[in-house]
């Protein structure tokens, strides 16, 4: 059967039964079916809902230890705050972010490739669960008593206690064992789907971007769990038998860490800043309505970012004392490249293409504001030779706010913002929408600017008291830009609940935005098995090839002599 | 795609290796022999990846190219729901909790372990495109059934009877008594309100069936965790009572051993310290000295009965705990016999 | 005018199966987890002064004694994986059994050569070299306790006759996974045992 005789539009040609007569709601609330699902557009809500939550929990976590830090006498103790500002790191990369990409990624690549499933969804829905089993243990011991150290993301070793540790630091090596092995048994699974899954056409240079990110990301994310886990048996061992394997007295046991414990974190971000790329480089081609200026650089882009990411791994062999250093080396520095090239890509894009407004595009711009704020203060604290006491600086934590964790989470929100209407089959609210990205934008840039300025003016991270009075306007002003970032996620969430489940967003069909991929061919939000026909695979921009031919067929080309593809409006 | 990786890593590698970094050569060397391996994989298992490039060069003219194709989705090829890995899941939970809590609950969570497994096997087998409905029905009126019926029955039997167990022994002895008769009590009003129903919904019985089961099993791990009550026993006249040492939190409850010179002294120690090892050992001074007997270190939570005799001179010596010799100290005091 | 977006349609690929792959993927982490376990254990041995500490006796005939279980069992499996190719049932399930039986032998002399190491008085008892050595063990047995539990669930669908000529994928990943077990064995016994 030809495209062009059964179908007047891209948009599938069945009837969506959930439009016609009485509106019987697509996602019924019974708990057995999202247990047993293995349906990759539920879990990956899941994956997106847990993240959420997750990220509330994290921002009030953050909001309590910024407060001791702007007010040291609040009445919060030494070793309590230990703990929470352990949770709080740990919690927003690990359960909050990372998630949140896995959820949209689970959800948007199987219909982006045109496979409709995900390969072995088993396998992914195991790993959810773990994840979901881990973040739970994690909360727990945290709850029970006070875990060894502060988290993973010190940079020297934690040595047992003599008699070995309490079960409270067995149950966080534990859990993070379990997440790390969740989000892996997840990445094998995307991967598998991405290589196997793919129809005739849809060759690895064809993919899109934020599938070809999530394949990437997918691939380092199995290569570098199975160290950290490793890492993390030796400490759990060393740990519970009061072992000396961390010890300072052991030489040579530095490098072990910093390798499989600490540094498992540097892949682990690098892979969030990844599949952010992919994700804008995909909002970017939609709503400029053309595909990206050379598909193929953007590829070799992220692939490189990738391969990147798992080098560092060597960087930092001879820093002994910074954990997201200043003082690039030659590869960690070298990630900006990529970085840097993929933006001009996308501005090349908008240029040439007829762009039309959307929220997500703000998302993306306030990204690359953020990301070059880091750049700036990287090569500000390289020349003005920041001071980096041996618990690392407070710039560290600005890093984090803006490049680190800020911009892959304000892409995300954007993401959601972008592909709402295929998840919930609802556009979500664009004043809203706005809100929350001013709400997240300026609480990243404020945090992490303020932290910045303290880093320069000396401060060590994890500082309370003996503040002066500059330093306590800063921490000051970072509370209230973290206090913004907490209200911009509950903004979120508000407009998410009305938009989707008391469903009062406009609803809207498969095709809201005259899309370029294979997502949108299919309906808003798409049955079970994804499509109902899937459209042949010619080129990186399939929809809009699919178009040309439907145009085509009407008679007469409306092809611009610029060789653009030609701008069709958004009804799906 | 990962033949560039490997070689990428292989050469990160090399330049680990130059840095005299062991751990950092090693692991590159194995990232770029398991990419290399997925690498070869990959290309081997046929992925047909050659399609002409966009735009095509020198221009085709459209009317010559075949038209658009769809192909509709083989909606058979989805995989069919399954609980199993969310109960895989929980007993990875369960099984990590175990390793921070002891024992009992690692064994726990791999008896369900064996369940789980079970049951993904079990739908695994009924989804083989060879599976049969009178197969099926064999496997399970000639196999499950007179080997699973049993088993469920017996395990059933032994975790109610082990909880139960569990909790008697730990509450005081009038209070074991009356759980005893409340719990048959109840057992005959339930069963008698049951029974006079016309009608009993199954669901309302699988729910409290459910929740009393779980609730004995809390119940249970909870008083076995807690630890029998003390026991008195007659004692004879020739053997003296035991001395029981209890250590929790890092401190003994009891600071004071009493022994006779040359006698059998039966001392039971109990760790409650879940996860964490002490024991009892004497030395001549309160800090150092040399020893005059290590008891056998345990891990919590557990108990152990040591039966020594001591030959020493009698006198004033200290146990401490070897592992945690300051804050664990008592007073071991050796009588003379006849004393 | 030409059109510049006609392009020819690609060709057909051939159905590709799906456990394997996402078996591969699994392996190739878990190799790298071993080369990063293997790889400490190098580190530590390359700095320290005595390795093994003083007081450490490894016992020759343990290590050896596994690797040799393991390289038989790697055998017997793949023997029952084309043993099915060939619909040979009554070989194919001799040589599961077989397989289980080894790895079994496997995990108890693993279980009890760990129990009995005895690592010296004082420090060594648990010193880093007796940290990594239990990592190692605890690493390699548990991934051979999950190949047993999959060699046996093989089994049970080997003698169900679930496992055909030309759907045997399953038995496949399983012998592969096992293949990948005895693989990161022999890593370790080289590293521990041979290469002192």
């Amino acid at each position: 059967m030809t495209l062009i005789e059964d179908r007047p539009s891209p948009a599938s040609a069945a009837p969506e039964p959930q439009t016609t007569g009485a509106a019987k709601p697509v996602y019924r609330p019974d708990v057995e079916t999202w247990l047993d699902t293995t349906d990759h557009k539920r879990l990956g809500l899941l994956f997106v809902y847990a993240a959420i939550a997750f990220a509330v929990a994290s921002g009030v976590l953050g909001l309590i230890i910024g407060a001791k830090q702007a007010s040291p006498s609040l009445n919060l103790a030494a070793d309590r705050w230990v703990r929470l500002y352990a949770l709080h790191t740990q919690m927003s990369v690990l359960l909050f972010l990372t998630a949140l990409w896995m959820g949209l990624a689970v959800y948007v690549v199987p219909l982006q490739i045109g496979s409709g499933r995900l390969a072995v969804p088993r396998l992914l829905a195991t790993g959810l669960w773990t994840y979901l089993a881990g973040g739970g243990c994690f909360v727990a011991s945290y709850l029970i008593g006070q875990p060894n150290g502060a988290g993973i993301t010190q940079p020297t070793p934690i040595p047992a206690p003599p008699g070995g540790a309490n079960s409270a630091t067995t149950l966080w090596v534990v859990s993070l064992a379990l997440i790390g092995i969740g989000f892996l048994l997840a990445a094998a699974s995307l991967l598998t789907t991405i290589v196997a899954l793919r129809p005739d056409g849809m060759t690895l240079m064809r993919v899109p971007a934020f599938s070809w990110a999530t394949l990437v990301a997918s691939a380092v994310t199995l290569v570098a769990t199975p160290v950290f886990l490793g890492g993390l048996l030796m400490l759990g061992l060393d740990q519970h038998f009061g072992g000396t394997l961390f010890s300072p007295r052991t030489p040579g046991n530095l490098p072990i860490w910093q390798h499989t414990v600490w540094l498992y974190g540097r892949p682990d971000v690098y892979l969030l800043t990844l599949v952010a790329l992919g994700a804008a480089t995909d909002i970017v081609t939609t709503h400029a309505h053309r595909p990206s200026l050379d598909h193929r650089a953007v590829v070799v882009l992220l692939g490189l970012f990738g391969a990147l990411s798992l080098t560092s791994f060597v960087a930092s062999d001879s820093v002994t004392h910074a954990v997201i250093v200043p003082t690039y080396t030659i590869f960690t520095a070298a990630v900006a490249v990529p970085l840097g090239l993929t933006a001009l890509l996308w501005l090349g894009t908008m240029a040439r293409g007829r762009p039309r407004f959307h929220v997500s595009l703000a998302y993306i711009v306030g990204a690359i504001l953020l990301w070059a704020s880091g750049a700036v203060n990287a090569i500000a604290a390289a020349a003005s030779h920041v001071n980096f006491p041996n618990g690392g600086s407070v710039w560290s934590a600005g890093n984090t706010h803006t490049v680190v964790a800020g911009a892959p989470t304000l892409i995300a929100v954007g993401a959601i913002y972008h592909w709402a209407p295929k998840m919930w089959g609802r556009t979500l609210n664009t004043v809203v929408g706005g809100l929350v990205f001013l709400c997240l934008f300026v609480g990243f840039f404020a945090a992490g600017l303020c932290y910045y300025l303290l880093g320069y003016n000396g401060a060590p991270l994890g500082q309370i008291g003996g503040l002066s009075s500059y330093q306590k306007t800063l921490y000051d002003i970072a509370e209230t830009g973290g206090a913004l970032i907490v209200l911009g996620v509950l903004v979120l969430v508000i407009d998410l609940v009305v938009s989707v489940a008391a469903a009062r967003g406009t609803r809207t069909g498969g095709d809201p935005y005259g899309g370029l991929t294979l997502e949108w061919a299919t309906s808003s939000p798409p049955p079970a098995w994804g499509f109902e026909d899937v459209p042949e695979v010619r080129s990186e921009a399939p929809l809009a090839y699919v178009r040309a031919e439907v145009g085509r067929a009407r008679g007469g080309s409306d092809m611009g002599d610029r060789g653009e593809l030609p701008a069709v409006g958004g009804a799906g | 795609m990962f033949g560039i990786a490997a070689g990428a890593l292989l050469a990160a590698a090399v330049y680990a290796f130059a840095n005299d970094d062991r751990l950092g050569f090693t692991l590159l060397l194995g990232i770029a022999l398991a990419t290399a391996l997925g690498g070869l994989v990959l290309s081997v298992a046929g992925i047909k990846d050659s399609a002409p490039r966009w735009p095509a060069p020198g221009g085709v003219a459209a009317q010559q190219m075949p038209p658009l194709e769809t192909t509709p989705v083989d909606r058979s090829l989805l995989t069919r729901p399954s609980f199993m890995p969310f109960f895989a899941a929980v007993v990875l939970g369960v099984f990590g909790v175990g390793l921070a809590a002891g024992h009992a609950v690692v064994i726990v969570g791999l008896i369900l372990g064996v369940f789980v497994t079970a049951g993904w096997l079990a739908q695994c087998w009924r989804e083989d495109p060879s599976f049969t409905g009178p197969e099926g029905a064999w496997i399970s009126d000639r196999l499950l059934a007179p080997f699973g019926f049993p088993l469920i029955a017996l395990t059933l039997v032994g975790i109610i009877v082990l909880s139960i167990s569990r909790i008697l022994l730990a509450v005081p002895k009038a209070a074991s008594v009356a759980i005893a008769l409340v719990l048959a009590v109840l057992l005959l009003v339930v069963f008698f309100a049951l029974a006079r129903q016309h009608k009993v919904n199954r669901t309302v019985i699988v729910t409290m069936g459910g929740f009393a089961f779980v609730a004995l099993i809390a119940a249970g791990s909870y008083s076995a965790a807690a630890g029998f009550r003390t026991f008195e026993h007659p004692a004879a006249a020739s053997t003296p009572p035991p001395t029981t040492v209890v250590a929790q939190g890092t401190a003994y409850k009891t600071k004071e051993i009493t022994v006779t010179q040359g006698r059998v002294a039966t001392i039971v120690f109990q760790n409650l310290d879940g996860g964490t090892y002490h024991n009892i050992a004497v030395y001549t001074e309160r800090s150092g000295g040399s020893p005059v007997w290590n008891g056998q270190p345990i891990q919590g939570v557990k108990k152990i009965t040591y039966n020594q005799v001591f030959t020493v001179a009698p006198g004033t010596y200290t146990f401490r705990c070897d592992f945690h010799p300051t804050a664990m100290i008592g007073t071991f005091t050796v009588k003379a016999p006849g004393s | 005018m030409t059109a510049p977006l006609a392009l020819p349609p690609a060709g057909r690929t051939r159905p590709r199966n799906l456990v394997n792959i996402s078996l591969l993927m699994i392996v190739t982490g878990g190799l790298v987890m071993f080369a990063a376990l293997i790889g400490a254990y190098v580190q530590l041995s390359e700095v320290a002064s005595h390795w093994p500490p003083a007081g450490v006796n490894l016992d020759e005939y343990v290590g050896n004694m596994l690797a040799i279980t393991a390289v038989m069992s790697a055998i017997t499996v793949e023997w029952s994986w084309y043993s099915v190719k060939r619909d040979d049932q009554a070989q194919a399930t001799w040589g599961l059994s077989v397989t289980a039986l080894l790895g079994a032998s496997f995990l108890v002399l693993l279980w009890d050569s760990a129990r009995r190491i005895g690592f010296g008085p004082g420090s060594a008892k648990i010193g880093a070299f007796a940290i990594m050595y239990y990592a190692l063990m605890v690493a390699s047995g548990a991934l051979a306790l999950l190949g047993l539990a999959a060699l046996l669930l093989a089994l049970a669908r080997t003698v169900g006759r679930q496992m055909t000529p030309t759907h045997n994928e399953m038995l496949r990943a399983v012998a592969w996974y096992w293949d990948f077990v005895v693989i990161c064995w022999l890593a370790v016994w080289a590293t521990v045992w041979v290469f002192t």
